[in-house]
């Protein structure tokens, strides 16, 4: 089904292109490379048990993304698709993704409205967690962990969405509401099952370019768990900028659950990162990752992640990043592990 | 005597900043129907807190590549940002489809001709005679000949 989405955005963007001069086309995208020493660390086997696996070198997830885009008066079409450690069809090796596919109409920068595939506005990180560059790190925070993935703890993609912003003076305020199929898809057959359509709010107030504070909530639809039974579950997330000159301060709180085999856990996630930009090519930061998870054999519940890194930008759309990481868990005999990733993100 | 070293060092420092101060104005396509922005609308553009004229279209950014002092004028005066965090923000925005990529060119020239070419693109540079293909838009109701003008 994304396959024939990702077709038909693509051929409209051309065909956009071919027929009027009058239209906007563009490609645009990035490449990561990374790499990572890895420290002896515990692993988990099965659901219950640990295993300690020696330190070792190792090549991070290779991503090409392309962002094609179209504009058409008001109108705009824009994709994000992702080609991962070699992607091919042929060999059946590698990754690729459909992360974005939608059309917006834009009335104004106060309200804009679209339709399709659409990382849900849930936070301030959401939709661009999977956009490297975005990151000073090599490792984004673990808000964006792959396993906090289950639709259950954060809502990953929504399907309508209207947003904005607007200044007051000093102040500027932005909204986003959407809604979307949640898990009323029948997952084989993509057919909606119109039983668990989700919606969610987010709303951001700024003062003085220097402070944004943020307040995001999410309705899911029904969900199964203990002997079946159904229940509508709301979740509430957090975020905050403050960036005054070149020294920023970001951080964002997501508390949540997920439902596993019937059974309900807490999971929750916090990050804060502070950095200073130096002669703007040059930023030192330091990131705090908090993560709590009930239903992980190896977080057990917890998992506090340090880091240290450096980023330099020779340009504005290269990035060379080192980062160390030192993670430490709340579970007896899980030993503290160190890593160092290395990577360079460029966009065009 | 630290207070008259300070004074010293900020009038220095104001000399300075009035020697190098051009007058610098607003270019757009002369086809775009915009005549007049606020300075807050000009902040919002650049930063890309303001991504689309009021006729709907993407506005497409033009800036300089090198650090001249036009730039740094120009970020000192209206974006009060370093380039380093507004083009962090302009990334942000460029991975979500909110704006298209920048335009960051090395001179006037290379400049005018992508806002001459470019229906909705906006430029700034120092005040200078324009081709008819590109024109000048006031800046809070102001001209460039205005005292009052923000960009001296």
């Amino acid at each position: 089904m994304r396959g024939v989405i990702l077709i038909v955005v693509i051929i409209t963007a051309f065909m956009q292109n071919v027929y009027s001069q009058d239209r906007t086309f563009d490609i645009s995208g990035y490449i990561d490379v990374g790499v990572a020493w890895l420290g002896e660390r515990e692993i988990s086997v099965g659901d219950t048990m640990l295993s300690t696996t020696e330190g070792k070198f190792t090549f991070l997830t290779q991503r090409f993304n392309l962002l094609p885009s179209t504009e058409f008066g008001r109108f705009k079409v824009f994709a994000n698709i992702e080609f991962s450690n070699g992607f091919s069809t042929e060999h059946e090796t590698g990754n690729f993704q459909l992360f974005e596919a939608w059309s917006q109409y834009t009335i104004s920068d106060a309200l804009k409205m679209r339709g399709g595939i659409i990382t849900t506005p849930f936070g301030v990180f959401n939709q661009i967690r999977d956009a490297s560059p975005t990151h000073l790190g090599v490792l984004p925070p673990s808000v964006f962990d792959e396993g906090f993935e289950e639709v259950d703890f954060m809502p990953m993609y929504t399907n309508f969405l209207i947003f904005g912003t607007t200044d007051f003076g000093s102040i500027q305020l932005e909204y986003a509401a959407f809604t979307g199929n949640g898990k009323g898809v029948e997952g084989e057959t993509s057919i909606d099952l119109n039983n668990g359509k989700d919606y969610g709010a987010r709303f951001g107030i700024g003062f003085s370019d220097e402070v944004t504070m943020g307040v995001s909530a999410w309705k899911s639809g029904l969900e199964e768990y203990e002997n079946n039974k159904k229940e509508e579950h709301t979740l509430y997330g957090t975020d905050f900028l403050l960036s005054i000159g070149n020294f920023e301060i970001r951080s964002e709180l997501m508390p949540g659950f997920a439902v596993i085999n019937g059974n309900k856990f807490f999971k929750a996630t916090f990050f804060v990162i502070a950095s200073h930009t130096m002669n703007e090519t040059i930023t030192p930061y330091i990131l705090f990752d908090y993560l709590r998870d009930d239903a992980h054999i190896k977080l057990s519940h917890i998992q506090k992640r340090y880091s240290i890194g450096i980023t330099y930008k020779p340009i504005w759309r290269t990035a060379l990043k080192v980062q160390y990481v030192m993670d430490t868990y709340a579970r007896p005999g899980v030993n503290d592990n160190s890593n160092i990733f290395m990577g360079i993100s460029i966009l065009f | 005597m630290c207070t008259s070293i300070r004074l010293m060092i900020f009038s220095i420092f104001v000399l300075s900043i009035s020697l190098h101060a051009q007058n610098i104005v607003v270019i757009v396509n002369s086809e775009n129907p915009i005549v007049n922005l606020s300075s807050i609308d000009l902040k919002n553009i650049f930063t890309a807190d303001k991504a689309v004229w009021d006729e709907g279209n993407s506005i497409q950014l033009v800036d300089w590549k090198i650090a001249t002092n036009v730039r740094e004028q120009f970020y000192a005066t209206i974006l009060r940002k370093s380039p380093a965090i507004v083009r962090k923000g302009w990334v942000q925005k460029i991975v979500i489809g909110s704006i298209y990529p920048p335009a960051v060119l090395s001179s006037e020239s290379e400049i005018i001709h992508f806002v001459a070419t470019h229906r909705w693109a906006i430029a700034y540079i120092e005040k200078k005679e324009l081709p008819s293909t590109v024109k000048t838009v006031t800046l809070d109701g102001r001209m460039s000949n205005d005292p009052a003008y923000q960009l001296k």
